[in-house]
């Protein structure tokens, strides 16, 4: 092991050790001059932990085993570590307020040069969340603009799927350890984000994903982007912590327009009045990245397939045969030939799902009723065609 | 001397007829009951003596033997009082010999001479019909429904001394004195068909949910609706017997004889001609669903056999509970088998069962739910597959809009009788289809009859594989489409199987994908 790396074995131990937080970290580091000299003289370092069950478990940690075991454990398991004194940690996060004293993860870390937008939102989202966080992961990701989030249920994890099917990095703060997928359910978003991204942790390796740690991670969602973009949000909720980090971090908040009678938009809605940037697609948020100037080296992909808001089909580029990375996971098929039905029928649908019975009313309601038998088949052809997709008996409009 | 009486009792579903032996002989004065007869049978004894007292009739001290043949069925919760007491007054003389011959007697006594009604009045006519009786006397209370059998000559009485009075007049004094009891079926049928208040058009709206239940009742399918609270879901469950075909006179009896063996017949009834509604609790025991118990009694499931059994609130049933239901749904009966009896019942009910989407009630309206996806999985996974595939209709009873509560919709007009006339031709289509085989409805039909009867043209083989692709159909849900397209072909009158008919189907399939194993990602 050279002289870098028991550096790096140290710090980790030190990251790792009980009672130790950043500041008491700090204040050892500067004491004793680096993480070998802490361990040596651990027993003195107890003056700087303030509170005795602490200082108890703190000795105990230190007066068992090989300090670096641990450390090369880790190494092992594929995992990385680093902490403040060393030059690779991420000069984004020193910026923040309370930047945590060390980082383990799995992967890579995001290119500090290249820009970033954390996606996040609530665990609970309707059909229009879910289906505009996919397609914001999937713009972004195809811009080559990495996509930070939490890896929750929800929007946090179809906007990272979205970037990684469109050929994009993604990144993922746990609040656990980093060899803790957490939730079990995104076990494969877990691993494919291992291979084109990095899942990232604060909490030591093997921590459990305790509900007290969750406040604390969105920090780093915030601290590691750019722009911070909300899909849907409740008034009060965990998106709302992440929104106050970001600002208090002086990234740009940005938030997608909802309907005022939805409770899932009532969150963004109250941003965008607050000021916060509206995203109506991801080009705005591309706009936003460009105007910032800071990093004159970034890279962001143009002449990439934006949605177009108006109208649903697109004319861009054909796929080439070998598929470039900006048109991975774009699908450019022709509109589908609809029959005088089945046009009918999708003028009852909306992004949000309706059931049989609000599709027939709202058609009867435009003056074109359709009887129920035929307005199913209608439905049925529809979701074949992929213009409509079904989802608890419920039918809606696709989007995408 | 010795005197017989036939009498019958009942055992599980089915009935038997016995003896009741009684011979009065000389010596010291006792009473003993032999015949395999369990404690409350033996109890008849002591009753029967106060109640001859009571009557007026005086039983002379003698050594009284009653047997009760044949000794090789327990008699259990059978009541033998009135054909013992008949014994016993022939035994002793008061009764002439033979003037009891070819009668069926049963009922129970008061201790004041009362006659009184017992269970299974209806199966043990019918046994005592088959075997070449001709007459039987029973309680008043039980005449009625005696009377439902044919050919069989019905004396109610009231107390024990009209049925001795009526035994010692002649032949043809006979009916002037207790006129037989006699009911006319046609009449007690048309009753039942006008006497239900509930009508369809009342229901407002739900125009999905009535069409479902319209195909439901057409293939006798498994229906089962999801929606949130108060959106009418029990009211269409309970309007569910009267877009079933009326019952047909064997049915009839059938159903009579099981409410009949669980005591379930009023004075009044001759037999059951609607449709039963069973609405269980869902704190319901396993014992009071599926019958049984200590002595064999029916269980709801049987008591809504050819009828309705409706599951309200279905995950809040317990699942060993909800399980029991496979058997019976499997083989339209239940067998129930104790250390000492064993006994089937039949069982033959469509299932109409109803839940909320989720705990709160309001998936997937995302604004007023908040339930998160493992707890609506966890909600939902407390029904056991293998009844859910057994369910071939599951459809969404969204919540109610003003105006269609308001009545100004102007489709709430469709009355059961309406769609139980569109009901009735389809059933006719597939009684016409299935002459000749063990099949009823479509619903019966296993994966090697759809093959024979749900024949598909090119384009509608096209269209299923389709679905497959696009809605990730199982294996389960395609035999459950092409049964349920069937009936749908059968309602709209056509022989083929169209398109629109799958398509319809597949819209009333259980979404497995999205609500049963949690949301997929959009």
């Amino acid at each position: 092991m050279n002289a870098e790396d028991t550096d790096r074995a140290y710090l980790y131990w030190l990251f790792s050790a009980p009672g130790v937080d950043r500041v008491t970290a700090m204040t050892m580091l500067a004491a004793y001059g680096s993480a070998q000299e802490v361990c040596r003289h651990a027993v003195s370092c107890l003056r700087y932990i303030d509170r005795p069950k602490r200082r108890e478990a703190f000795l105990a940690y230190a007066q068992a085993g090989d300090p670096t075991a641990s450390y090369e454990r880790i190494r092992e398991a594929g995992i990385s570590f680093t902490a403040m004194p060393l030059p690779d940690y991420p000069e984004k996060l020193r910026d923040i307020p309370d930047p945590p004293f060390g980082l383990t993860w799995i992967g890579r870390l995001p290119d500090p040069v290249q820009p970033a937008v954390a996606v996040v939102g609530a665990r609970q989202c309707s059909e229009y969340g879910r289906i505009m966080a996919a397609r914001f992961g999937e713009e972004l990701g195809a811009a080559g603009i990495r996509v930070i989030s939490g890896m929750a249920v929800g929007i946090d994890g179809l906007a990272q799927r979205g970037a990684l099917r469109a050929g994009g990095e993604s990144y993922a703060l746990l609040a656990g350890g980093v060899d803790n997928c957490y939730p079990a359910e995104n076990r494969e978003l877990y691993e494919a984000l291992k291979e084109h991204g990095g899942v990232i942790s604060e909490s030591p390796v093997g921590m459990e994903p305790l509900r007290q740690l969750f406040p604390a991670r969105n920090r780093l969602i915030s601290g590691f982007c750019d722009i911070l973009l909300v899909i849907e949000a409740r008034k009060r909720s965990g998106t709302s912590i992440t929104v106050d980090m970001a600002l208090e971090q002086g990234r740009d908040v940005f938030a997608l327009p909802g309907r005022v009678t939805d409770g899932l938009s009532e969150g963004c809605n109250n941003l965008i009045r607050q000021g916060a940037g509206i995203a109506t697609c991801a080009a705005d948020l591309i706009d936003a990245l460009r105007t910032g100037e800071l990093y004159p080296d970034r890279r962001i992909r143009t002449g990439i397939h934006m949605f177009d808001n108006t109208d649903g089909d697109s004319h861009g580029a054909e796929n080439t045969p070998h598929g470039s990375a900006n048109s991975r996971g774009k699908r450019r098929t022709p509109p589908p030939l609809l029959s005088p039905e089945e046009e009918t029928a999708l003028r009852g649908l909306d992004l949000m799902p309706r059931s049989m019975d609000e599709i027939a009313s709202a058609l009867q309601a435009l003056g074109t009723p359709l009887e129920l038998p035929i307005l199913m088949e209608s439905l049925v052809d529809l979701c074949m065609k992929n213009v409509a997709a079904e989802e608890a008996g419920r039918f809606y409009r696709k989007g995408v | 001397m010795f005197a017989a009486v036939l009498s019958g009792g009942v055992r599980g579903i089915t009935s038997y007829l016995m003896q009741v032996e009684v011979d009065a002989a000389d010596g010291l004065p006792s009473f003993v009951m032999v015949g395999y007869a369990s404690g409350d049978t033996r109890e008849a004894g002591d009753r029967v003596r106060v109640a001859l007292k009571n009557a007026g009739y005086h039983i002379p001290p003698m050594r009284i033997t009653v047997n009760l043949s044949p000794a090789a069925i327990r008699k259990e919760r059978v009541s033998v009082d009135l054909p013992l007491a008949m014994g016993l007054l022939c035994a002793t003389g008061e009764l002439p010999e033979e003037c009891l011959a070819d009668t069926l007697v049963f009922g129970e006594l008061g201790l004041d001479g009362e006659v009184r009604s017992v269970r299974g009045t209806l199966p043990i006519v019918a046994r005592a019909a088959q075997a070449g009786i001709r007459t039987c006397i029973l309680p008043a209370d039980n005449a009625r429904e005696g009377a439902a059998v044919s050919g069989m000559k019905i004396v109610g009485v009231r107390t024990l001394e009209e049925a001795v009075l009526y035994l010692k007049a002649s032949a043809e004094e006979r009916d002037g004195l207790i006129p037989p009891t006699t009911v006319d079926l046609e009449e007690v049928f048309a009753a039942g068909e006008t006497s239900d208040p509930a009508d369809f058009s009342d229901i407002n709206g739900q125009e999905t949910v009535k069409r479902a239940a319209m195909i439901a009742a057409a293939g006798f399918h498994h229906l089962l609706l999801i929606g949130p609270p108060g959106t009418g879901k029990s009211m269409i469950a309970k309007r569910m017997p009267g877009i079933l075909p009326p019952l047909s006179e064997d049915e009839s009896i059938e159903v009579s004889t099981i409410y009949s063996v669980a005591g379930l017949m009023g004075p009044e009834d001759t037999l059951i001609t609607r449709r039963p509604f069973i609405s269980p609790h869902h704190t319901v025991t396993e014992a009071a669903l599926t019958g049984g118990g200590a002595s064999p009694r029916p269980g709801l499931i049987s008591l809504a056999h050819r009828g309705v059994l409706f599951l309200d609130e279905l995950p809040e049933f317990h699942r060993a509970t909800l399980d029991l239901l496979r058997q019976p749904m499997e083989d339209r009966r239940i067998s129930i088998a104790r250390a000492g009896f064993n006994c089937v019942y039949p069982a033959d009910f469509m299932l109409i069962a109803a839940m909320n989407p989720c705990p709160c009630g309001y998936y997937p309206d995302r604004n007023r739910c908040r339930c998160a996806e493992h707890e609506i999985r966890r909600y939902l996974g407390r029904i056991s597959g293998p009844i859910l595939d057994r369910i071939d209709i599951c459809v969404e009873a969204p919540r109610v809009k003003i105006e269609d509560l308001s009545g100004t919709h102007p489709a709430g007009d469709l009355t059961s009788a309406a769609i139980r006339d569109r009901v009735l031709a389809a059933r006719g289509i597939q009684k016409k289809r299935f002459t000749g085989t063990k099949l009823r409805f479509n619903a019966d039909m296993e994966p090697a009859d759809i093959k024979r009867y749900c024949a598909l043209g090119d384009a509608e083989n096209a269209m299923l594989s389709g679905l497959f692709r696009s809605m990730g159909l199982s294996a389960r849900a395609y035999h459950r489409i092409l049964r349920l397209a069937r009936t749908i072909a059968d309602l709209d009158g056509s022989e083929r199987i169209c398109k629109k008919h799958i398509a319809e189907a597949a819209c009333y399939r259980r979404a497995d994908s999205s609500y049963w194993s949690g949301g997929g990602a959009a």
